[in-house]
């Protein structure tokens, strides 16, 4: 479903992946960990084509994004959902326009229906009636429900999640990574995340994968992380185990 | 090498570099028109975002035009009336006032204006959107953010100038002819019988053909501004600071062209179309 072949990006004269590769199967969660500014947005931002690498191809629900032309990276994006890190509302629009966003701009839906399903979002994830409000009358943990919600709504077959739980306490962290989970389950979402929780990485994702030097080396199953005996795993558990 | 060499080739680089930096600058912000106008013709039309706009560009920029409008009006007929009258021609003076707001100060004065206003407030907004991601959201969700956001302050900014201009340029001939009457004692009918005679319809053409062009300018510089900006609350005030200057400079550059373009094909002009 996400396949990155030998990516290679650079900023200005920084390389941040040098030959990174990565396979995700659909239906799979994959979890993305490494130190802070290793490149972990980068890859997922190149993963979903906001990104133009300048080495290696990007094939995302089976179209190579390196070689896409407008319209069908656009017709790629709309099976695709992704949770910002800083949530990424738009400001000048209410939670239930947010939401609503790709039913009334993609989908075309009539407002009596995007109302509705909205609504039925905003009850799921326990959001009452939040609808009117706007994003800088939310705290965190609402703005990343309305983020999720936002992502979800079009019923995507991919979510890239880019540190769903950064900045939150660990009950909301918690509470974020179930919504996650269930709409894992229920959508059967394929799923890459970013996190440097184990906490949120146990939970949700059935493989891992450490950006390390601008490459991705496999980990495998999230509980195997402890045991790992590679050198660049210890180093960046390390803080984990001790605290 | 004579120092002279030496000098010469030591400024050669810098000049060389930044004449090649203000050439890609106009390239991208052309092929930034160029993608703008495409994308005004595909599905769908942003009918809401446009109108709320026109709305912000044009709706609330009027009391500021009224008033700033009104003002020069009486300033240039002050101005005109004691240059006039040293030789003894105020009777020119309806005439000649008309004619230098139609053709110079009111579509520059407007565009000044709205640069000030609209400008800031377009690139200041999508530069924002831009360092926090919303615009890679509205990607992300399948969206074209040229078509979604660019487009409607593209369309709204050119028409609400255009229409502001007209707006400014009515308040400053009725200030100017007020202010004639009431404080430099010209009578009305007075004033305005030289207008017809010394004000040509071309005059009238060239202003119209200037606000369009400073409305397409000052939308086109904003909107670049505020989406190639990249980084932080930082970026956004260098995004404003340059979309200020690069309008300003636009607008006389631009008017300063259609000026000369029009002394030369004013006779012309005046025998063809009118």
């Amino acid at each position: 479903m996400i396949e990155l072949r030998d990516i290679g990006v650079r900023f200005h004269q920084a390389a941040v992946l040098r030959g990174a590769d990565l396979s995700v199967a659909e239906g799979e969660a994959v979890a993305l960990i490494g130190p802070s500014g290793s490149g972990k947005t980068t890859v997922l931002k190149t993963a979903v084509g906001l990104i133009r690498p300048q080495a290696g191809e990007v094939v995302l629900a089976g179209t190579n994004l390196t070689r896409a032309s407008p319209a069908s990276l656009a017709r790629v994006r709309r099976q695709v959902g992704m949770l910002f890190q800083g949530n990424a509302l738009f400001d000048s629009m209410t939670v239930l326009e947010n939401i609503g966003f790709v039913l009334r701009e993609v989908q075309r839906l009539a407002p009596a229906e995007i109302q509705s399903r909205v609504r039925q979002f905003l009850d799921r994830l326990h959001l009452g009636e939040i609808g009117g409000l706007y994003p800088r009358e939310l705290s965190g943990g609402m703005k990343k429900r309305v983020g999720l919600a936002r992502a979800m709504i079009g019923e995507p077959r991919v979510l890239f999640c880019d540190d769903p739980t950064a900045g939150l306490d660990p009950i909301t962290s918690d509470a974020i990574a179930d919504l996650i989970l269930d709409f894992r389950r229920q959508f059967k979402v394929t799923l890459l995340l970013v996190s440097n929780s184990l906490l949120v990485v146990k939970k949700i994702a059935d493989r891992v994968l450490l950006l390390h030097q601008g490459r991705l080396l496999d980990l495998g199953a999230p509980e195997s992380l402890q045991d790992s005996e590679r050198p660049e795993v210890r180093q960046f558990l390390q803080p984990e185990f001790t605290s | 090498m004579t120092v002279l060499t030496r000098q010469v080739q030591r400024i050669r680089g810098p000049i060389e570099i930044g004449v090649m930096a203000f050439l890609r600058e106009i390239g991208a912000m052309a092929m930034f028109l160029a993608a703008t106008v495409r994308h005004i013709f595909k599905a769908p039309f942003e009918v809401q975002e446009m109108i709320l706009q026109m709305y912000q560009v044009g709706v609330r920029s009027v009391p500021i035009v009224l008033i700033s409008g009104f003002f020069v009006g009486g300033v240039v007929v002050i101005q005109f009336n004691y240059a006039l009258s040293l030789f003894g021609a105020e009777v020119y003076l309806g005439g000649i006032t008309t004619s230098g707001l139609l053709r110079e100060v009111g579509p520059v004065l407007v565009a000044i204006m709205i640069v000030g206003r609209v400008g800031a407030y377009i690139t200041a907004e999508l530069a924002t959107m831009k360092v926090t991601e919303q615009v890679d959201a509205i990607r992300c969700l399948g969206v074209n953010p040229v078509q979604f956001l660019v487009v409607p302050r593209f369309l709204a900014v050119s028409a609400m100038i255009f229409m502001l201009t007209i707006l400014g340029l009515l308040v400053a001939l009725l200030g100017g002819a007020l202010v004639g009457n009431l404080i430099l004692d010209i009578n009305l009918s007075f004033y305005f019988a030289n207008i017809r005679k010394l004000t040509a319809a071309w005059a009238l053409f060239t202003g119209m053909l200037k606000s369009i062009l400073f409305g397409i300018l000052l939308a086109t510089i904003a909107c670049y501004q505020g989406m190639k900006t990249e980084g932080g609350a930082e970026a956004v005030g260098q995004a404003v600071n340059r979309c200020l200057v690069h309008c300003s400079i636009a607008v006389f550059l631009a008017d300063y062209i259609i000026a000369s373009l029009a002394a030369l094909t004013y006779g012309l002009a005046e025998e063809i179309i009118f």
